[in-house]
């Protein structure tokens, strides 16, 4: 910095004799000083201002010396500013005259403080260090800062702001002005303010407010389509970003871009981003969404999307449309189901690879967490390696994942219709298990079933989902509707999605069922080597056992179906007491109970004109090979002959005379209700258009349907009962004490992986364990409760 | 079903049939139990017609295994392997205190 003095300095040959007054040395140094900021520096001599410095110092004026300097440097500065800004500023209407003139002022003043420093150095180092006080440029920049900028401080914010939003008009970003923009940006940066620059301190809130403003008034002429005006914020915000990189610190763009990105999508998001949002879920649009999701980086941004896509989603889901014009409740379930599992899969396909924002606090982060293990968490430990795969990256880090988001999405949405979505899971699943017969539909089924249970996790009332698959299974086990290859597969992966607390009496049907299999293959052969020895292979046909633990299955009074009086014909008694005796060989302590309205029969018979293959429930079958030896019976022969009882003997009866598609008995006379003299014959004149004809008994006057649903629904509460009062003794035996809204808090939780519980079943539970004494109220406070050891 | 093939043949083989009806499979269903009245087993809570609580995982995928139920003198039923178990440490009927006797195992 001294290196334009060194060629001046001289041999110091007669020394000229120092000034003793201050006030001369002190006119003298003022000279030079002017000269400085003239710019005047040839005939500045350094030796000779440098020796009064020095002398100065010597004669321990410094501190004089220090403030007069600073006096001549407010009243230059002050001069300056006034001359140059003040008297001009009607010649500096325009703003780049004044930004431009105001970039030159301080570069020259930076030169010439530079200079003065130079000259005093010797002030600088024996005064201002020793003292530490603030050199002589730091002095005075703030000086400048002081007497320059600060008076000039609202022309210099709305020129600077007005500067830049030139650019953004121009539309241009390499421009001579940004340069200047730059330069004085970096000045306003360089100048402090307090704790923080100037710029920090006054030019930026003023110049974010305007970008505000500028963008606000722009964003009144977007387009109104969605796409265009999506584009025009798109490139706006990309215009913006290389714009200020040009001329501001990195913290400042981020600043401004965010508040304009505040403007131009906030302002717009409901014209905009949102119409847009939705056509991408709608079309399944992954490009769209890709570009919707990743215009800023902005979180709060990124959750109201997230939050728009979640509500988007349920949206379109309810407005799947259950079809009431299928008759069957069970077609109109699987036609629904079929929709969710579409959907979800094409939302898994668009979603993927997305991370979405999570409420950012920890406890919520939490409370999704469980949301999302709650199928799997607490009491299956065993099982839980598979579904933590999954789930462990759906909580990483206050991120969710795709498969995160629609996983609660959709329980969100199953919760909304708990009413129905466990039962028309179930339809789906029976009906597709059921085509699983052919060999062919087997791959299909396996995927439509995968699809469907990893839904069936997500439902809000799993124990009620169970409830009515295992009923339904249980029918199709019994008629063997289905392939039990399938039925194990499935149940496997009930079991890995729901937990095995849920499904353990599924698997003893289904070993009941392949057991059973082997003792009918077992006996059979054994039948078929006494049959070759008696040589009576008319009297053969494919008998099936099927030998069930009574525990496990959903029978609801097993005793009442068990009656065993039934008269059977020769034929399938002779049968039955060799199965009984080769049972009993097998497993000898165990006794057979036969549940004959569970069973059925086919049956061949030539009709008149066609030969049929007629499938029976039992009790139809026993009443129908009666006829084999009789052409024409009462109904009170038909009871004596079989010993089924009256009521249900009526309503086979009345199936088989009135039913429009397997009317094979007749009656005389031909009227709509039996009395026990009408006389019952077969219908030879009955015919079908296929061989196989299925025989259904009507429902009649028992209200079977219908009672079987509140059986369900008892079944269901008293499971769901025992489970809370599980649950409130665990919870109490933790807690000692609590009070009532905690305890149904903490229970609530509890069973969350099984069902939501319902009040009803809180209270009930809690009246039960209240009167068996686990559990005492307060006698003080009757909301307070006690675990009593 | 094959056996259901064949005899369709046979009649439509015989130009005659005597018998119009014919029976071609009957699928019998019935619920077995113990011999006496049973029901949890006191050692593991499971219902002694259902396996024991450590066959119970494995009963799925292994049909072979068989978890049978042992009657003592005393009458009192418990799965075979609860009780084997339970006589290591003492050798009594958890039920009664009488010492164990089997009196006989039930498959």
């Amino acid at each position: 910095m001294m290196s334009f003095k060194r060629v001046k300095i001289k041999v110091p040959g007669k020394l000229q004799p120092t000034t003793e007054n201050f006030e001369d040395s002190w006119s003298i140094l003022q000279n030079v000083f002017d000269k400085v900021f003239k710019d005047d520096t040839q005939s500045i001599s350094f030796e000779k201002t440098y020796r009064i410095v020095y002398e100065i110092v010597r004669y321990r004026q410094e501190a004089e010396l220090y403030s007069k300097i600073k006096q001549y440097l407010i009243k230059k500065l002050e001069t300056i500013r006034v001359e140059t800004f003040d008297r001009k500023q009607h010649q500096l209407q325009d703003k780049w005259d004044f930004l431009e003139t105001l970039e030159k002022v301080w570069k020259d003043t930076n030169l010439h403080l530079e200079r003065i420093r130079d000259l005093t150095l010797y002030l600088e180092r024996s005064y201002c260090q020793r003292n530490r006080v603030p050199g002589i440029v730091e002095t005075g920049l703030e000086i400048f800062s002081d007497c320059v900028l600060s008076p000039l401080k609202d022309t210099v914010n709305k020129e600077y702001s007005e500067g830049v939003n030139d650019l953004r008009y121009t539309h241009v970003y390499d421009n001579p002005h940004t340069t200047t923009l730059e330069q004085l940006g970096s000045m306003m940066l360089t100048i402090l303010s307090g704790e923080d620059s100037f710029f920090v301190v006054f030019v930026q809130p003023y110049l974010l407010e305007e970008s505000t403003k500028y963008y606000s008034e722009l964003v009144r002429t977007i387009d109104t389509e969605p796409m265009q005006g999506f584009e025009r914020i798109e490139s706006l915000i990309e215009f913006e970003t290389k714009l200020d990189d040009k001329f501001l610190t990195s913290d400042s763009v981020t600043k401004i871009v965010k508040c304009i990105e505040k403007v131009l999508i906030w302002g717009n998001f409901d014209k905009i981003i949102a119409p847009l949002l939705s056509e991408s879920l709608i079309n399944f649009d992954n490009e769209l969404l890709n570009k919707l999701y990743y215009l800023t980086v902005d979180r709060k941004y990124r959750l109201k999307l997230r939050h728009a896509i979640q509500d988007m989603i349920i949206k379109n889901l309810s407005a799947i449309e259950l079809d009431e014009s299928e008759k069957k409740k069970s077609l109109i379930g699987t036609k629904w189901t079929t929709a969710i599992i579409e959907m979800f899969n094409k939302y898994t396909k668009l979603l993927e690879g997305f991370r979405f924002e999570v409420e950012s606090n920890t406890d919520d982060n939490n409370y999704i967490s469980d949301d999302n293990l709650s199928g799997s968490q607490g009491l299956n430990e065993n099982n839980n390696h598979n579904l933590n795969e999954d789930d462990s990256d759906t909580v990483s880090k206050g991120v969710l994942s795709a498969a995160g988001l629609l996983n609660e999405t959709f329980s969100n949405f199953f919760k909304e219709n708990a009413k129905f979505s466990s039962q028309y899971m179930c339809f789906y699943l029976d009906s597709h298990l059921k085509r699983t017969l052919e060999k062919t539909e087997i791959n299909n089924a396996r995927k439509d079933i995968l699809g469907c249970v990893k839904l069936a996790k997500l439902l809000p009332d799993k124990d009620e989902f169970t409830v009515i698959y295992k009923n339904q299974l249980s029918k199709r086990l019994i008629q063997q509707r289905s392939s039990l290859e399938m039925e194990k597969f499935s149940c496997r992966k009930i079991n890995e999605e729901t937990g095995s607390f849920l499904t353990h009496k599924l698997d003893t049907m289904l070993r009941d069922m392949t057991t059973s299999a082997d003792l009918s293959k077992n006996f059979n052969s054994a039948q078929n080597q006494k049959s070759t020895e008696t040589i009576d292979t008319e009297e053969n046909f494919n008998f099936v056992p099927e030998i069930l633990t009574m525990t496990s299955w959903p029978f609801q009074n097993i005793d009442s179906i068990t009656m065993d009086d039934l008269i059977l014909p020769q034929q399938l008694e002779t049968i039955k007491i060799s199965f009984e005796k080769f049972y009993n060989k097998k497993y000898n302590e165990r006794k057979l109970k036969w549940a004959h309205t569970l069973g059925s029969i086919e049956i061949g018979f030539q009709f008149e004109k066609t030969y049929h293959n007629l499938m029976m429930p039992f009790h139809s079958a026993l009443i129908f090979l009666l006829f084999e030896k009789h052409e024409e019976l009462t109904m009170e022969n038909i009871m004596e002959m079989t010993n089924i009882p009256e009521p249900e003997l009526n309503r086979q009866l009345l199936s088989l005379i009135m039913s429009s598609k397997s009317r094979i008995l007749k009656k005389t006379p031909n009227s709509k209700t039996i009395s026990k003299t009408d006389k019952f014959a077969i219908n030879y004149n009955f015919t079908s258009a296929t061989e196989n004809v299925k025989v259904q008994t009507i429902i009649g006057n028992i209200p079977s349907s219908r009672s079987e649903n509140s059986n369900q629904s008892n079944i269901l509460e008293r499971e769901r009962i025992n489970t809370t009062n599980a649950a409130i003794v665990r919870v109490m035996k933790r807690n000692k004490t609590l009070s009532h809204n905690e305890l149904l808090e903490a229970v609530t939780d509890e069973v969350k992986p099984i069902f939501s519980l319902p009040t009803s079943v809180f209270k009930k539970s809690l009246g039960y364990l209240i009167s068996k004494e686990y559990v005492q109220r307060n006698p003080d406070d009757p909301s307070i409760y006690h675990y009593i050891s | 079903m094959s056996n259901v093939d064949e005899m369709e043949v046979d009649q439509e083989g015989s130009v005659e049939t005597k018998k119009r009806f014919q029976i071609k499979k009957w699928t019998a269903v019935a619920f077995w139990s113990w011999d006496i009245a049973v029901d949890n087993c006191a050692i593991c809570r499971n219902h002694i017609m259902e396996p024991c609580i450590e066959c119970q995982p494995k009963a799925m995928s292994d049909t072979d295994n068989e978890c049978v139920a042992a009657w003592g003198v005393c009458n009192h039923a418990f799965h075979l392997h609860c009780i084997n178990k339970w006589i290591k440490t003492r050798d009594a009927c958890p039920l009664d205190n009488q010492k164990w006797q089997l009196a006989r195992c039930g498959r």
